[in-house]
């Protein structure tokens, strides 16, 4: 056997552990403590400039759909050759991040739209879009997207081809999980003062959709909880 | 014919027996009559009964686009769970059987008393890996009612009487494992340890175990017609003496050769499945309550009997199953650039491999295990179920080498059953990609050792089984090489690639 230490082993066994740490980090600057507006989160949320709501969005994307991916990205890491697991690890999430980054640009622009032309306000859509994700939650496409997202193929082992696969499979991923969690990241994008206790509430129920071995089960709890999470916050 | 003994319990302990003893007994053996007698009965009840013949099956798997319940589409593959899901999964319908039987007025009192699910050991070949003649003819003795355990959508060759493909009921690797669980691409004896499985919803590690690839996935595929899809298999009377058989496999690993299972307090041990009794009440069940057959379930084999699994004469080791998984993970070396098509006929891949550089570069060039991966299978026409097996072989030579021995180049049988699941995310739970894995590090020593290992070029062969051996059921011997490359469903293999450990 090789003599190896735990923290050696538990670095083979998970090469996505770089990217859990990255989540982790995300969720500690959104916690961050900022003068004037409570968190960092609050902070980026609050503020009109552009840069700063596109990295706020961007913290966010990777705080609350990374957790969820980081099985696909261990499978697809374990079956790749050794010099390229964090390769692999990194494209996957990074194009999958990029992905929710996309979503969350045209989502913005829409909740702009919709205030600059027809004076709805954005944060009153807050509830509105919560109802919709709870039904959205008992859909059938919603957990056809879900249970797509558990489609992994193998990757050619090297080269351009594996990265161009690999970047291909997490767009797959991407959007899949776009079709599945385009409300609950709608109300996010929607609320101005989102809390973290929702963030990590709707966190919760998108990564449980995609590690669940029956993800379908979650359909009615998730939607339960998603009513609950609408009228809180009314 | 008394096959009841006593329990330490008190409890009657039934006898299942080979269903070639009883027939070599007596065509149409009283049990083999009572279980068609039985088998009718079930399927005239109504598909929402619990107890019904095609309830039954559902549980197996529900068709494509039937959503499951707790009780149906629960079947465990590509997992640990594999052995003691159908192990409850037989109990349970040996149970609704028996009172079928015990209560049918045809069935005499010694029968009643006796019951107990035959098994279908086709593993010694000849006469035994042909079907028995009562499983294929279309009546009963009395030549005019209908034979419930007919199944006319079979493989013709397997209604014909011939034999299974010797390498597709061949025991000697499923039975080599020495550990009943093992991580991805191993797999061990019993399957890779993951949390509920029906197919490859684990996302972290799933894998057949030895024994779920070959005889039992294998005979599967070769049987056909109902038996070879994941929600039709049950539909075939002889699927129940199939598991009948691979149940008792995993009793002569466990109590012939001495093998451990998982610890009873482990994951494997705690998880519960649901079932219904023969009364249609609602039972759970779980690995810890079934490792003992005639203390916990009341039945036994008549013979658990097997060969010791052969040392590898070539390299004069023990075999390389028989090491100890090591606990570092695999890593792959090499593998195909793009997906591959197999479509009955022969087919080679070659592709490059490196040198290890994680945990198995420690060892001095020489990792532990060496695993062939076959990754990523999927029907090209989505849905369809599969109908050919594949040997697969490593760096076989030319067919004119006629020196050469296929058996030493001989990395398993692949075995496509699931097939038609592959890829489907229509239904709850999502069906993956098909994979398998072969220990190869005997062949790659080997070829090391000779000086024909080339890492610049590791060929893979895949080779359809050859069909229509014997004759021993009654049908006429056919010349095999007719059939060797034959129309078959194609089947497109993501990856081929080797993994060192």
């Amino acid at each position: 056997m090789t003599a190896a230490g735990p923290l050696q082993r538990a670095h083979w066994q998970h090469p996505e552990a770089a990217a859990a740490g990255v989540a982790v980090a995300a969720w500690a600057l959104l916690l961050l403590p900022v003068p004037g507006t409570g968190t960092a989160h609050g902070g980026l949320h609050g503020s009109g400039s552009l840069l700063v709501l596109a990295a706020g969005w961007l913290l966010m994307s990777a705080a609350m759909m990374v957790p969820g991916a980081l099985p696909a990205a261990r499978r697809l890491a374990l079956g790749a050759l050794w010099s390229r697991r964090q390769r692999t690890v990194g494209i996957f999430l990074s194009v999958y991040v990029a992905v929710w980054v996309a979503f969350g640009a045209v989502a913005h622009a829409a909740l702009w739209a919709a205030e600059g032309a027809v004076g709805i306000d954005a944060a009153a859509l807050l509830p509105v879009a919560l109802a919709a994700a709870a039904v959205w939650q008992v859909t059938p496409q919603k957990w056809s997207a879900a249970r797509a997202c558990h489609l992994l193929p193998p990757l050619p082992p090297r080269g351009a081809k594996a990265d161009i696969a690999c970047a291909t499979v997490a767009l797959r991923f991407g959007r899949n999980c776009v079709v599945s969690c385009w409300a609950i990241m709608l109300g996010t994008a929607a609320a101005p003062r989102v809390d973290l206790g929702l963030m990590a509430l709707l966190t919760a129920i998108v990564s449980a959709e995609k590690v669940a071995a029956r993800p379908g089960r979650l359909a009615f709890p998730t939607a339960a909880a998603l009513v609950l999470a609408a009228v809180v916050s009314v | 014919m008394s096959q009841t003994t006593e329990a330490p319990g008190g409890a009657a302990v039934r006898v299942r027996r080979d269903i070639w003893e009883l027939e070599k007994a007596r065509y149409w053996h009283p049990i083999t009559r009572a279980y068609a007698l039985a088998v009718a009965e079930l399927q005239k009840r109504v598909d929402s009964d619990p107890t019904s013949w095609i309830y039954q099956a559902h549980i197996h798997d529900t068709p494509d686009g039937t959503q499951p319940d707790v009780f149906r589409g629960q079947c465990q593959h590509m997992s640990w769970f594999f052995l003691p899901w159908h192990r409850l999964y037989l109990y349970w319908f040996e149970r609704i059987v028996r009172r079928c039987v015990e209560e049918h007025p045809d069935v005499d009192d010694e029968t009643k008393a006796n019951w107990a699910l035959p098994y279908w050991n086709y593993s010694p070949g000849g006469v035994r890996a042909t079907l028995p003649e009562s499983f294929r003819v279309p009546t009963m003795p009395d030549g005019t009612t209908r034979n419930p355990l007919f199944v006319e959508e079979r493989n013709q060759y397997i209604n014909d009487g011939f034999e299974l493909p010797t390498l597709a009921i061949r025991i000697d690797r499923a039975l080599a494992p020495t550990t009943f669980s093992a991580a991805s691409p191993d797999g061990g004896f019993g399957g890779a340890p993951t949390g509920w499985n029906h197919f490859d919803q684990d996302l972290s590690n799933n894998e057949a175990g030895s024994l779920e690839q070959v005889p039992h996935g294998a005979v599967h595929v070769e049987v056909g017609g109902f038996m070879a899809g994941f929600d039709t298999a049950p539909l075939d009377p002889v699927f129940w003496l199939h598991h009948a058989n691979i149940d008792r496999l995993w009793e002569s690993w466990r109590r012939t050769l001495g093998r451990p299972d998982p610890a009873p307090a482990s994951p494997w041990g705690a998880t519960a499945f649901a079932f219904h009794d023969e009364y249609g009440k609602v039972v759970a069940g779980s690995a810890a309550e079934v490792g003992d057959t005639e203390a916990n379930l009341g039945y036994r084999y008549s013979n658990i009997a097997v060969p010791a699994p052969p040392a590898r004469t070539r390299r004069g080791a023990m075999p390389p199953e028989a090491r100890e998984p090591a606990d570092t993970p695999a890593e792959l070396i090499g593998a195909t650039e793009d997906t591959i098509e197999l479509a009955g006929g022969r087919q080679d891949v070659s592709f490059p491999v490196v040198s290890p550089s994680g945990p198995a570069a420690a060892r001095d060039g020489t990792p532990a295990r060496v695993f062939l991966t076959v990754e990523g299978i999927e029907a090209v026409e989505a849905g369809r179920k599969p109908d050919v097996t594949y040997a697969v072989y490593v760096n076989l030579p030319d067919d004119d080498d006629v020196d050469a021995d296929p058996e030493s180049f001989y990395a398993g049988t692949l075995d496509l059953f699931g097939l038609e699941r592959a890829g489907s995310a229509r239904t709850d739970p999502p069906r993956h990609g098909l994979r398998r894995s072969f220990d190869i590090t005997d062949i790659v020593e080997s070829l090391r050792e000779e000086g024909r290992w080339d890492p610049d070029a590791v060929t893979v062969s895949f080779r359809p089984l050859r069909r229509g051996g014997g004759g021993g059921g009654g049908g006429e011997r056919r010349d095999v090489a007719d059939t060797e490359e034959r129309a078959a469903t194609p089947v497109r293999v993501g990856r081929v690639g080797v993994y060192v450990q």
